[in-house]
């Protein structure tokens, strides 16, 4: 593997690594969806400290000649993963906006009935 | 019996009006609500003025079937007894509401479903609407074992057991009608059909376009697979229909 890509993994991989703590910090990302950006960047970070074990992986256990490609594969299944795991929220979120929205609108309409029974008090 | 008529709409300005002086007309003693599914038109405002308790999605929600939630949770949070839900767009027919009542009353039915094609009567709907619907009821009637004719119909009624069910243990967004009866049957609920005459909207148009008529088929498939890998967890929850 060339110094460039390894250079250029573990420049990517701090970035996410300070972007994932940044937000964290900001409560603007919640720790279970930080989890999958974490570990990506710890992946990016750690292939030129441990490249030949990555090395080992992609030759004798994955069977992969070019062993660039390693970073390419956990990359796009990461993708996948991420997307399925984003999907399975916005369902989630969808079925608590629909019960929101019910709620509100019935709190409205009693608040409503509330507030024409006072005015008809208040004109008697 | 307390009886409420759900009258359910979006952007129905030219409808609505009708629809509530037909309910007005033939109220034997039910309540009547609409649930204006976020219009952006004076459907909310027209009601207001027919004295009727508007209960008005902030946004819309989409289909008709996005109403559901929100009908079942009143009826639920008001006590009463039977729901029925009614269009705003002028298809149902005030006249024709003790067909589906009837049943619940004399105790035969959890759940009823008006139907456009028992007795062909009526407005019948598009061509290529119907084959979808005649699809999906055949579809429908294989998994439950009795007949369907009329699987979007929107002319219905439930008892407490069912709505309770809904509103209280399935916290989920209930999206389509075959879902909400394929979800029924499972957790126990008696489902009869009748027929009913319904007639064609005089204003405006329907919420089925192309890409609805191609997407149809596909979420319809996707829906009923994903209620018979649910139907352990709504059997968990059997214990809501028999309140």
């Amino acid at each position: 593997m060339g110094w460039k890509i390894k250079i250029i993994a573990c420049i990517i991989g701090l970035i996410y690594l300070f972007l994932v703590f940044r937000n964290i910090k900001k409560n603007g990302l919640r720790p279970s969806y930080s989890f999958l950006w974490f570990t990506i960047s710890v992946f990016l970070i750690s292939i030129p400290v441990i490249e030949p074990f990555y090395q080992w992986l992609s030759h004798r256990i994955i069977g992969i000649n070019d062993a660039r490609h390693i970073i390419y594969i956990p990359l796009i299944g990461f993708l996948l993963v991420y997307s399925f795991f984003l999907t399975v929220k916005i369902s989630l979120l969808s079925d608590r906006v629909q019960e929101l929205i019910s709620s509100l609108a019935i709190q409205d309409n009693e608040l409503q009935k509330l507030k024409s029974k006072e005015k008809t008090k208040t004109v008697e | 019996m307390k009886i409420l008529i759900a009258i359910v709409a979006y952007n129905e300005e030219k409808n609505i009006a009708e629809t509530v002086k037909d309910l007005q007309q033939h109220n034997f003693g039910y309540d009547i609500v609409l649930i204006d599914n976020g219009s952006s038109d004076r459907t909310a405002e027209i009601a207001k003025k027919m004295e009727i308790p508007v209960v008005a999605h902030c946004i819309n929600t989409g289909s008709s079937a996005g109403t559901l939630k929100s009908y079942f949770l009143y009826a639920y949070k008001h006590d009463y007894d039977i729901v029925c839900q009614f269009d705003g767009d002028g298809q149902h027919v005030a006249s024709e509401l003790p067909k589906i009542i009837k049943p619940i009353l004399d105790n035969k039915a959890d759940y009823v479903i008006g139907s456009r094609f028992i007795t062909r009567d009526g407005f019948q709907s598009s061509a290529l609407r119907r084959l979808g619907i005649s699809m999906f009821s055949w579809l429908d009637s294989m998994i439950v074992g009795y007949r369907i004719t009329d699987i979007t119909s929107g002319f219905r009624a439930y008892n407490r057991k069912v709505f309770a069910y809904f509103a209280k243990d399935y916290r989920h967004e209930v999206y389509d009608t075959s879902q909400l009866l394929l979800l029924s049957h499972f957790a126990g609920a008696r489902i009869v059909e009748v027929p009913v005459v319904m007639q064609e909207r005089k204003h405006g148009v329907s919420e089925y376009d192309w890409y609805n008529a191609v997407t149809f088929p596909i979420k319809g498939l996707i829906t009923i697979m994903g209620v018979l890998l649910q139907i352990r967890k709504t059997r968990r929850f059997k214990h809501g229909l028999e309140d």
